[in-house]
């Protein structure tokens, strides 16, 4: 038994454990005795809510795609700040000759995920150091794999922001992000480059370059073709009945633009999860459907055509861009099939897409994961060098929105048509898609670009 | 009228899918009583190796044939690690580590990307016949079908006509008196593993061409679905059981049409299968004595809260430490406030675990969906111009409350079917709960804003990462207090009771009835507020933290550390706080192998853990300490 003497020495030593965790941390860590309200302490928390699943216009990109692959060459960060002090709290910029820190979260391991983004990012700005840099800056990226979990995402985005990053681009992580804009907001750093969840449309500080609303060309595009009686639409839904509500009536004035109605019974909102889509299918079979729109992620796609073969129902199809994925499989029976993109296709792009494709076959070798997906985040990356070129000598925050919203429309050139920058919270730039036709399992031209203006949002 | 029909025809193949998943799982439980949880990453496991079969130029048949084998061998090494445990219970929490092995073990040798392996197939997906439009089914499917309902029927004669079959039925009713009487139950369990993972695993093998490819989350889902169908069966009628299989996948179309189209209602797959499982558990025969016990976690009591001047000092260490702490943590890097909040919120989220499964005596698979509960409990009293803290206990109190009903279908439930019932509702809270209008909003999320305490102060007291942690680890060292404190008195003695035993509970005068659903309530609240803070801490509330796989990892890491242990919460909050960090600066791009590895570990750990010590590290320490210390039962050595 011990005596109390013993316990007493025993508490003392666990105490004086305690002060050496205590003041080991103080060491790792420096001491933050100052009053709780400042910006950036308020604000590293201050991030409002988070969003359940992939949203419904975002789950037409969702990618289950992604690599396997190790880069080649790195542009990671090794530490050390190139932001004046402070993370996020006001006018960041970057010293002369200095780093630009760059932060980038994307989803590279889980459910669904978009390596093939982080691949497409990570071989342009390499790219870009290859050839010395931007005004004498080498840009670090510091790439973080949020794992779909958005306490994982809401952590690493606070990490990157202690330590310096100048501005947040290329993100692909539809969890974490559905809670960013405030935090953005309130740390007052741009996020360049965007999965696109809701909120990211409407704010000043964040810039999604995939079109918001998909409905809107691919119902038109579905009710031009002339075959076309009777439409119908198929669509992920995610968890915000208002977005999804928002993409029913895209795809119903869509349709309506190309001189069709859509009925509401002929919308079918389906989860990510679905493991059959022979209900589906049986519906518009049996129904008298003659022509779909569909905005669904790869594997589905497969479930998908999986069910139209059984079935022997084969109507004008139009697909988002997520249908090229390598993993989907193409046969015979998805010859034909229509695929919308706001980008260009990877089989007729031209140059610019040939050297993303060049550039992360070279970056990845074998592992190289060539999409839709990875162009888009290839183009994230090519749209904030391209603004930190134009930027000049003051490479600050304030100056990024700026030199961002004056950028001109035919900046993705070779990968989209135009995009609408300007002042202001509406933030909605890519509004254009365009038509391939799958023929011999690879996109052929069919139809050019078009654009829209409405915002169904409101 | 032929639409309704045309649906409900097609999902008998989809049927045929839960089916001869939960064949596999009946099959093990027949014999063991042991819930198989892991039959779904069996087939995954062997889906995968016929992929590999595949492409190294192996046909079909004799592929499919191997997998069969790969299954039976997993199946014979789960038994292995089943057998040194001690109940049913036990043995099923056992299968949820071997889940996480095999997800893992896939994930980290194939990587976790999917449909880029090519499944094997023995038949093809093309039309086989269509009956005037109605009744269109494909060979693969057929096969399916045919299968699953040629094995249904010949392995319930198999288990009724054979020597083996006898065998089994002594085994499960009697292992005892079967051992008594000769039969080698130790064998007989083996053959019962072996032939449930050789079933598992053909199914793996005819489902994945069916889901558009190889993928390990479309796979797991069906396990959860098939849950249902092995419940129709009251886990033992093999033909019932592929009749519940073919039932479900027939109303789930049908459901999802009606209700869908008219409210936009998702997750009504799922929650078809939901309440299929708990019509089906309600309408089980009750037979034997209810003893929570006897299946039962073996947790280590709850001892009474210390007294004496160590007691006091050892108070005011971890009084001065959550006062310091927070003053002397940063915000940057992974020891950070933030961090810091984390594991008292994750704590207090394992804490209500012992108090439910370590006091009560009750197992929950669905603690994430009573968080869940509470954070957007809290963002909907916020709406409504509650001040942050009412607004938390409003959310606990919700969730509180969705616990109580979780806990009156286990007025009736054995630990083992609750654990069924409570990972279905995790499920479907997924899917469905978690995007219904009236909880999540229209925008499937809530905001969380914290203003300060009571209304006081507003965006100053707790608004600041400091004042949060500081209210973080206040509830958190309240709660270890009180449920360190519930031995004192009635309550305490009642569920102290209730523990050991529900006729004896009566007999001392207490309503059983009440006593659980009071522990469950109890259980809910904590884990409602540690949700509360949660939504708080990232100031927002969504599903997405708490899916069913959340509620999983909660229960194994507090069985790992031992599931009536107060101080065993705090570990287990600093340990689930780990896994949600990144250690290093950076990440490059991924292949998910390090969280395949992960996993991997985990259930290792898990499966370790129960095997060596059912009681959990806690009672392992309870143990070592026993050997030095003065003659106290090691239940009371570490609490």
């Amino acid at each position: 038994m011990l005596s109390d003497r013993d316990r007493l020495l025993a508490a003392l030593f666990a105490l004086q454990l305690l002060a050496i965790f205590v003041f080991g941390i103080v060491l790792v860590n420096g001491t933050d005795l100052g009053p709780a309200t400042s910006t950036t302490r308020q604000t590293l928390l201050a991030a409002p809510t988070l969003s359940a699943a992939p949203t419904a216009q975002a789950t037409g990109r969702a990618a289950t795609a992604g690599s396997q692959g190790q880069a080649s060459t790195t542009t990671v960060s090794s530490g050390g700040g190139a932001v004046s002090p402070g993370g996020g709290s006001g006018p960041a910029g970057v010293a002369k000759g200095r780093p630009i820190k760059i932060g980038a979260i994307v989803s590279q391991t889980g459910a669904i995920n978009f390596a093939a983004s982080a691949q497409g990012t990570k071989a342009y700005l390499d790219l870009v150091n290859a050839q010395g840099g931007v005004n004498g800056h080498r840009l670090e990226l510091d790439l973080r794999d949020d794992q779909l979990d958005p306490s994982r995402g809401r952590q690493q985005a606070q990490q990157l922001l202690a330590e310096g990053v100048f501005t947040f681009a290329a993100w692909n992580a539809p969890q974490t992000e559905a809670a960013i804009v405030p935090f953005l907001e309130q740390n007052k750093i741009p996020l360049i480059g965007s999965y696109g969840v809701g909120d990211e449309y409407h704010s000043r500080w964040a810039y999604a370059f995939q079109s918001h609303h998909y409905g809107f060309e691919m119902g038109r595009f579905l009710a031009q073709e002339g075959a076309v009686k009777h439409p119908g639409v198929v669509f992920i839904s995610g968890a915000s009945a208002k977005a999804n509500d928002a993409q029913v009536r895209a795809f119903t004035a869509g349709v309506k633009a190309g001189g069709k109605n859509l009925a509401p019974g002929d919308v079918v909102q389906v989860d990510v999860t679905k493991v059959s889509y022979d209900d589906v299918v049986t519906q518009f079979r049996l129904g008298g459907v003659d022509g779909i729109a569909t905005l669904i992620d790869q594997t589905a796609y497969n479930r998908l055509q999986q069910s139209m073969d059984r079935q022997a129902y084969h109507p004008v199809h139009v697909a988002d861009p997520l249908f090229t994925d390598p993993t989907v499989t193409q046969s015979s029976s998805t010859e034909g099939t229509l695929v919308a993109s706001d980008l260009m296709p990877v089989d007729t792009g031209g140059p610019e897409v040939q050297q993303y494709v060049s550039s992360v076959r070279k970056a990845f070798g074998a592992r190289a994961q060539i999409s839709y997906l990875g162009e888009a985040g290839w183009l994230d990356a090519k749209l904030l060098v391209e603004a930190l070129r134009r930027m000049g000598n003051d490479i600050s925050r304030d100056n990024l929105l700026r030199t961002m919203d004056s950028l001109p429309a035919d900046v993705g050139r070779g990968f989209t048509r135009q995009l609408h920058f300007g002042p202001g919270t509406d933030h909605d730039p890519n509004r254009c898609l365009n038509l391939t036709k799958v023929v011999h399992g690879t996109s052929t031209t069919y139809k050019d670009f078009a654009c829209d203006e409405e915002n169904f949002d409101r | 009228m032929k639409l309704t029909f045309s649906l409900a025809l097609g999902g008998i193949p989809i049927g045929a899918m839960y089916a001869l998943q939960a064949l596999g799982i009946v099959i093990v439980y027949k014999t063991s009583k042991v819930f198989n949880f892991a039959s779904g990453a069996i087939g995954l496991a062997c889906a995968y190796f016929g992929s590999t079969l595949h492409a190294h130029g192996i046909p079909s048949l004799p592929a499919v044939l191997l997998t069969i084998v790969l299954g039976v061998a997993i199946g014979v090494l789960m038994e292995l690690t089943v057998r040194p445990v001690k109940g049913a219970l036990t043995g099923t929490i056992v299968t949820l580590g071997w889940l996480l092995v095999l997800t893992g073990g896939v994930g980290w040798v194939y990587g976790t990307q999917v449909a880029t392996n090519e499944p094997v197939r023995l038949l093809s997906d093309k039309q086989a016949f269509d009956v005037g439009g109605v009744l269109v089914y494909s060979y693969q499917q057929l096969g399916l079908l045919v299968i699953a309902g040629a094995l249904a029927a010949g392995l319930a004669l198999f288990f009724r006509l054979s020597g083996l079959g006898t065998a089994t039925r002594a085994v499960s009713e009697a292992p005892d008196a079967a051992r008594l009487l000769g039969i080698q139950v130790d064998r007989v369990n083996l053959v019962a593993w072996g032939l449930g993972g050789a079933v598992s695993g053909l199914a793996g093998v005819l489902v994945a061409p069916l889901l558009g490819g190889l993928n390990t989350t479309a796979l797991i889902i069906l396990t959860v679905q098939a849950l249902a169908a092995a419940l129709v069966g009251r886990l033992s009628s093999l033909p019932m059981t592929f009749a519940g299989g073919v039932v479900l996948g027939m109303l789930q179309p049908v459901v999802h049409r009606a209700l869908a189209s008219f409210s936009g209602l998702k997750g009504t797959d799922e929650l078809t299968a939901f309440i299929v499982v708990l019509v089906a558990l309600l309408f089980m025969r009750r037979s034997g004595r209810k003893d929570v016990v006897s299946g039962g976690l073996v947790p280590v009591p709850i001892r009474a809260l210390p007294t004496g001047r160590l007691a006091a000092l050892s108070f005011a260490g971890v009084a001065l430490g959550a006062l310091l702490l927070p003053i002397l943590l940063g915000d940057r890097g992974n020891l950070s406030r933030y961090n810091l909040t984390q594991v008292a919120v994750w704590g207090t989220a394992t804490l209500s675990l012992v108090l439910l499964v370590g006091v009560v005596g009750q197992v929950s698979v669905c603690q994430a969906v009573f968080m869940g509960c509470g954070a957007y409990g809290t963002g909907i009293a916020l709406a409504h111009g509650l001040p942050f803290l009412l607004a938390g206990i409003a959310g606990a109190l919700l969730a509180a409350a969705v616990a109580a009903l979780v806990g009156l279908p286990a007025i009736r439930l054995e630990p083992l079917e609750l654990a069924i019932a409570t990972l279905s509702l995790s499920f479907t809270a997924d899917r469905f709960l978690y995007s219904w209008p009236p909880l999540a909003s229209d925008d499937g999320k809530r905001e969380v804003v914290r203003p300060g305490f009571a209304g006081v102060d507003p965006g100053h007291v707790a608004a600041g990462n400091r004042a949060y942690a500081w209210l973080a680890l206040g509830v958190f060292i309240v709660a270890c207090f009180a449920v360190a404190s519930l031995r004192r008195g009635r309550t305490g003695a009642a569920l102290t009771a209730l523990r050991s035993s529900e006729p004896a509970t009566a007999a001392m005068g207490f309503s059983v009835v009440s006593v659980k659903l009071r522990g469950f309530a109890a259980s809910g609240f904590l884990a409602g507020l540690a949700g509360a803070l949660y939504a708080g801490l990232v100031q927002g509330a969504s599903g997405a933290p708490f899916d069913f796989t959340r509620s999983i990892t909660l229960l194994a890491y507090a069985v790992i550390i031992g599931v009536g242990s107060v101080p065993g919460a705090f570990f287990g909050g600093l340990v689930l706080t780990l896994t949600t960090v990144d250690f290093g600066a950076t990440s490059d791009v991924a292949n998910g192998q390090v969280v395949s590895l992960t996993t991997l570990f985990t259930g290792a750990l898990l499966i370790g853990v129960l095997t060596l010590s059912p009681d959990g590290v806690a009672g392992a320490v309870g143990r070592l300490r026993l050997r030095r210390g003065p003659a106290t039962s090691p239940a009371e050595v570490f609490a």
